[in-house]
């Protein structure tokens, strides 16, 4: 889904609903789960800068879609947990892994003519898992479904409440 | 360690270096078509000979119908230099009807002469790019405005820390409506 507003909702429909369960969860948490869905997108710097420019400046094979996988969106987490403090590290670094893999599972989805999704799993492997193929990356109606799902979450844990 | 700005700096720096050695990585793999990895767009452009007879994923413009002709765009990096451009690529056994202008994903084996026999293909709508990206910014900022609101940055060691009292904006606003009406 290229519509980060698709992943902000399911990142923040997942932490809504998981903080009936965790007290702790409150709102600024959940904002974390939300940030953490915004790593892989981190590789959307390739529309300023593309690959073959770092490249042809380095000389060396370089793809931004590195931070778009497994192991760059863990790297990119940690980030996020050597910026908060001692106390806040545990909650952070599982809300941002949260969020980011709700990112790559739901990509992991999209439609593709070959059937074959990423290379989610990199760089334990080069693996393209299939792909059920259940959208494109285009389709506008999801965000409405995401974001209708969000709001519904967010009533319904403050009617809870 | 780690509780100081040098701490977090010289972490971050390490990290980013990992993050870096990750892309270096990926850009280095070749497609490998028996993990799903099959050559696309750059890979034909670079050296299109090595990949006739393989499967391929390409995805381009419609810009002919009779035959069906889609309009690839590329770019690669050899020795230092950057190429970009579009190749035009005829596409044999397309089992829909297709639109100029439209962008085509096809699926199916490269022949020579820039002729791939689709397999499969997906269509995808032309879309307004403009308004995807508004949506995408305004994802941007809800999180970045909750982000901002629940967290504050301790100027003393460089950490983000969760605010006691998170500002409510949009509760205060109403309190102030109020109080200006009552």
């Amino acid at each position: 889904m290229p519509d980060l507003l698709s992943h902000a909702f399911i990142a923040f429909t997942i932490c809504t609903l998981l903080s009936l369960r965790y007290d702790w969860l409150s709102g600024e948490y959940v904002t974390v789960g939300m940030a953490g869905a915004f790593i892989p997108d981190m590789a959307k710097i390739k529309l300023l800068v593309d690959a073959a420019t770092v490249e042809a400046t380095l000389d060396i094979p370089f793809d931004w879609l590195g931070v778009h996988t497994l192991g760059g969106a863990l790297v990119a987490v940690l980030v996020g947990v050597v910026v908060v403090n001692r106390s806040d590290r545990r909650r952070v670094f599982g809300l941002l892994s949260l969020g980011a893999t709700s990112h790559l599972f739901a990509d992991a989805l999209l439609l593709k003519a070959s059937g074959r999704s990423y290379e989610v799993l990199w760089p334990l492997t080069q693996y393209h898992p299939p792909t059920p193929g259940l959208y494109l990356s285009t389709d506008i109606w999801l965000t409405g479904v995401t974001g209708s799902v969000a709001v519904a979450a967010y009533l319904f844990v403050q009617y809870r409440a | 360690m780690l509780h100081s700005w040098v701490g977090r700096v010289v972490a971050i720096c390490g990290l980013l270096a990992v993050l870096f050695a990750l892309m270096v990585g990926l850009g280095a793999a070749t497609p490998a078509p028996a993990l799903g990895d099959y050559p696309a767009e750059d890979a034909l452009a670079e050296d299109y000979d090595s990949h006739v007879g393989e499967y391929v994923q390409v995805t381009g413009t419609v810009s002919g119908t009779s035959p069906v002709e889609i309009a690839v765009e590329y770019e690669y990096a050899t020795g230092g230099e950057r190429h970009s451009g579009t190749l035009t690529v005829t596409v044999r056994n397309v089992d829909r009807a297709v639109a100029e202008g439209e962008s085509l994903q096809v699926y199916g084996t490269l022949g020579p002469d820039w002729t791939i026999t689709a397999e499969n293909s997906v269509s995808v709508p032309a879309t307004n790019y403009v308004a995807m990206y508004l949506v995408s910014a305004l994802a941007g900022l809800w999180t970045l405005g909750r982000l901002i609101c629940g967290w504050r940055l301790d100027w003393q060691t460089g950490a983000l820390c969760r605010r006691e009292e998170p500002l409510r904006p949009i509760r205060a606003l109403l309190t102030m409506m109020r109080e200006v009406r009552a």
